[in-house]
C-alpha cells in the first residue's frame, strides 16, 4: 500500500509579524509544518505500522521545507519526502500548487491513499483535497476524527454539527484529518538531524512542465493585496490595586456599562 | 435566473447568508436565487425574497460531491456570476467541490465580494486572521461560503417564488454513508451567548477550570476558551473555542483570563461590545484588545471577583 501525504510549509502565524501600515513581514519569519498536516503524517505513519505502507510526504512550498519541515516528517516515521520548490514564495493561489500537486502524484506513481489536514494553518481554504480529487477523479472525504483501512476500503468517521457520520470510500481516496484523529508524535532534534538529505527529493517547478512560479496569480484569481486586518478600538483602561479593590472597580465599571444584569 | 445563488443542503442555513447574498444581488439589481435538495422543509425560508426557488431532485442525502455536481452542471447552463454557500460543515466540502468542478474562484469564509464593474473581487481573512487578503477573480465566476451568524436575516413576508423541481444529470458519488448517530455534545452554541469567560494556557490544571465555572455561574456567563485547552490539552469540547478555527462570538462582555491573545484568538472575539483582559504578563498581546485590562495573577484575582460577586449579591 502506498500512502502520499500532503504537508504545506508554512510562516507561523501565532509568531508573525504584522506592520500595522504594510501588512505582514514575511523576511525572517518563522515556518513550520501546518499543525493540521502533522495529524496526517501521524495517521499515515500509525497506518504504515499496521499494513507496512510506504509514505511519501509531498510539498509545494519554499525551498527551505527541505531541510525543516520535511526533514521532521521523514523523521516522524515517513520514507521519502518529494518537494516541488517555488524558491523563496509562499504561493497564495490554488492553481499552481494543484497542478504541482497533480504532476508530482503521477510522477509518484501508484498510490492507494492520500492523507492531508482539513485545513492549512495559513489560509485556511480546505480547498486543495475536494479540488486534487475532482481532478484525479478519486473520492473524497473531509474532517476524519477516525479512519481505518480494509480490504481495498476506507472508513471514516467525521462530526457534522449535530451527527456523527460514517462514510465508506472505494480506495485510492483522499482523506483530509481533524487535529483531534491523534496525538502526533515528537521526533527528537537528533531524529530530526539524522535523515539523510537523500530521502529528500527537491525538484523545480519546470522538471514538472509547469511555468515559473508566480506567488499571487494564477489562471483563476490574482491576489491584489495584502493588509492588516482592522480590529475594534477599544478603551484600554488599566485596572489596578489590590485584587479585592481591582474585584471591586471592574464589577462597577461593568455594571456602568450595562453588560451585567 | 438570477446572477446571485445560494445552495444550501440546510435551508435553516440559508438565513445565515440572506443578507450579503441580497445585498451582492442588488448590485446586479436582482434578488438572489435559493437551492435546495428536493423535499426539505421551507418554511420561513421561502418567504425571504428570493427570485427564484430550485429543488434539486435524484441527490443522496447528505451526498456533498453529487450536491455540488448538481449545481456545477446547472451553472455551465445558467452561467451565474456569484454562488454562495453557508458555512455549514458540509457546506464548505459543498462549495469547495463546486469551485473545483466548475473552474470558479473561490472565496471560503469570505469577508467580502465586491463588484468592479464586470470584475467580481472577494476579501478573505489569512494568515491566523491577522491579514485581510483581496482578491480580483480572472474566472468569470465565484463561489463564495460565509461563516454561520455573521449577519442576521433580514424579515420574512416576501411573495413566496414557486419552487421548481429539477433533476439535473450528476456524477455519483463513490463514498456511502453507512452510519449516521446523534453527536453527543455540551449543547452550548457561544455564538448566542450575551456574557463569555474565556480561559486560556494560563490555567495551571483542568481542576481549577472549577474557579472559572463558578465565576462564569455568578456572571450568567458561558465558558469559553482559546485553542490550547481544546485542541492540545483537551480540557474542553470544541464547541467552547473562540478563535478562528473555534467559534466566532459577539457577547456583550468578553472576559479573556489567562489568555495571551495570539491574532487567531482575537479575531473570534472582535466583535464583543466589551472586553476585559486578565494576564499577569504586562506584554501579552491581549492587553491591546482589552476596554478594561488588569496585569495580576489570574489566581489572585478570580477568587477576588468571585468574593466580592457573592458578597455584593447576598447583601
Amino acid at each position: 500500500m502506498n500512502i502520499i501525504v500532503l504537508a504545506k510549509h508554512v510562516v507561523d502565524t501565532a509568531a508573525l509579524r504584522i506592520d500595522p501600515k504594510t501588512g505582514p513581514v514575511f523576511r525572517g519569519a518563522l515556518t513550520k509544518v501546518s499543525d493540521y498536516d502533522k495529524h496526517a503524517v501521524e495517521e499515515a505513519v500509525r497506518i504504515k505500522e499496521k499494513t507496512g505502507a510506504k509514505v511519501t510526504i509531498l510539498c509545494v512550498g519554499p525551498t527551505e521545507a527541505a531541510r525543516t519541515s520535511l526533514k521532521e516528517a521523514v523523521a516522524m516515521g515517513a520514507d521519502e519526502a518529494f518537494l516541488v520548490s517555488t524558491g523563496s514564495s509562499y504561493v497564495f493561489n490554488n492553481m499552481l500548487t494543484l497542478m504541482a500537486l497533480i504532476n508530482s502524484i503521477k510522477r509518484i506513481g501508484s498510490y492507494d491513499l492520500i492523507i492531508c489536514g482539513e485545513v492549512s494553518e495559513d489560509l485556511y481554504q480546505a480547498y486543495i483535497g475536494p479540488a486534487l480529487a475532482v481532478q484525479l477523479g478519486i473520492p473524497f472525504i473531509g474532517s476524519a476524527v477516525k479512519m481505518e483501512v480494509n480490504a481495498g476500503k476506507i472508513r471514516v468517521e467525521r462530526k457534522l454539527e449535530d451527527v456523527v457520520e460514517v462514510l465508506e470510500s472505494p480506495l485510492p481516496a483522499i482523506i483530509s484529518v481533524t487535529r483531534e484523529i491523534n496525538q502526533p508524535r515528537i521526533p527528537t532534534t537528533m531524529q530530526i538531524m539524522k535523515v539523510p538529505l537523500a530521502k529528500i527529493k527537491t525538484i523545480a517547478p519546470g522538471e514538472l512542465g509547469l511555468s515559473e512560479v508566480k506567488d499571487k496569480e494564477d489562471d483563476i484569481s490574482v491576489l491584489e493585496k495584502l493588509e492588516p486586518a482592522k480590529m475594534a478600538s477599544r478603551k484600554g483602561i488599566k485596572v489596578e490595586g489590590a485584587p479585592e479593590e481591582v474585584a471591586e472597580k471592574l464589577i462597577d465599571a461593568l455594571k456602568k456599562e450595562g453588560v451585567l444584569e | 435566473m438570477s446572477k446571485v445563488w445560494v445552495f444550501t443542503e440546510e435551508p435553516k442555513a440559508a438565513l445565515h447568508v440572506l443578507s450579503p447574498a441580497i445585498n451582492t444581488a442588488s448590485k446586479f439589481g436582482e434578488k438572489p436565487a435559493l437551492m435546495v435538495p428536493s423535499g426539505k422543509e421551507l418554511d420561513g425560508i421561502a418567504d425571504r425574497g428570493w427570485s427564484k426557488i430550485i429543488a434539486l431532485k435524484g441527490l443522496n442525502d447528505g451526498a456533498s460531491f453529487e450536491y455540488a455536481s448538481a449545481v456545477a452542471t446547472l451553472m455551465k447552463k445558467e452561467e451565474p456570476k456569484i454562488v454562495i454557500v453557508p458555512g455549514t460543515k458540509l457546506g464548505k466540502e459543498v462549495a469547495a467541490f463546486i469551485a473545483a468542478l466548475s473552474g470558479a474562484a473561490y472565496a471560503p469564509e469570505a469577508l467580502d465580494i465586491m463588484l468592479d464593474g464586470e470584475v467580481i473581487k472577494y476579501a478573505r481573512s489569512i494568515l491566523g486572521g491577522g491579514v485581510i487578503a483581496t482578491y480580483k477573480a480572472k474566472a468569470p465566476f465565484l463561489v463564495a461560503t460565509y461563516q454561520l451568524y455573521q449577519y442576521p436575516p433580514p424579515e420574512g413576508g416576501h411573495t413566496i417564488p414557486e419552487v421548481t423541481e429539477i433533476e439535473v444529470s450528476v456524477e455519483r458519488s463513490k463514498v456511502s454513508r453507512v452510519e449516521v448517530r446523534p453527536l453527543e455534545k455540551s449543547g452550548v452554541d457561544l455564538r448566542k451567548a450575551d456574557r463569555i469567560i474565556a480561559v486560556g494556557r494560563g490555567l495551571a490544571k483542568r481542576e481549577d477550570l472549577a474557579v472559572i465555572e463558578e465565576l462564569a455561574g455568578l456572571l450568567k456567563a458561558e465558558v469559553g476558551c482559546s485553542r490550547i485547552l481544546t485542541e492540545d490539552y483537551k480540557w474542553l469540547p470544541s464547541e467552547r473555542q473562540v478563535g478562528l478555527t473555534g467559534v466566532i462570538v459577539s457577547p456583550r462582555l468578553y472576559v479573556a483570563i489567562g489568555i495571551s491573545g495570539q491574532i487567531q484568538h482575537v479575531i473570534g472575539f472582535n466583535k464583543s461590545k466589551i472586553v476585559v483582559a486578565i494576564n499577569k504578563d504586562k506584554n501579552a498581546p491581549i492587553h491591546q484588545y482589552a476596554d478594561y485590562s488588569i496585569v495580576d495573577d489570574l489566581y489572585k484575582i478570580v477568587p477576588a471577583l468571585i468574593s466580592y460577586l457573592k458578597k455584593t449579591s447576598s447583601q
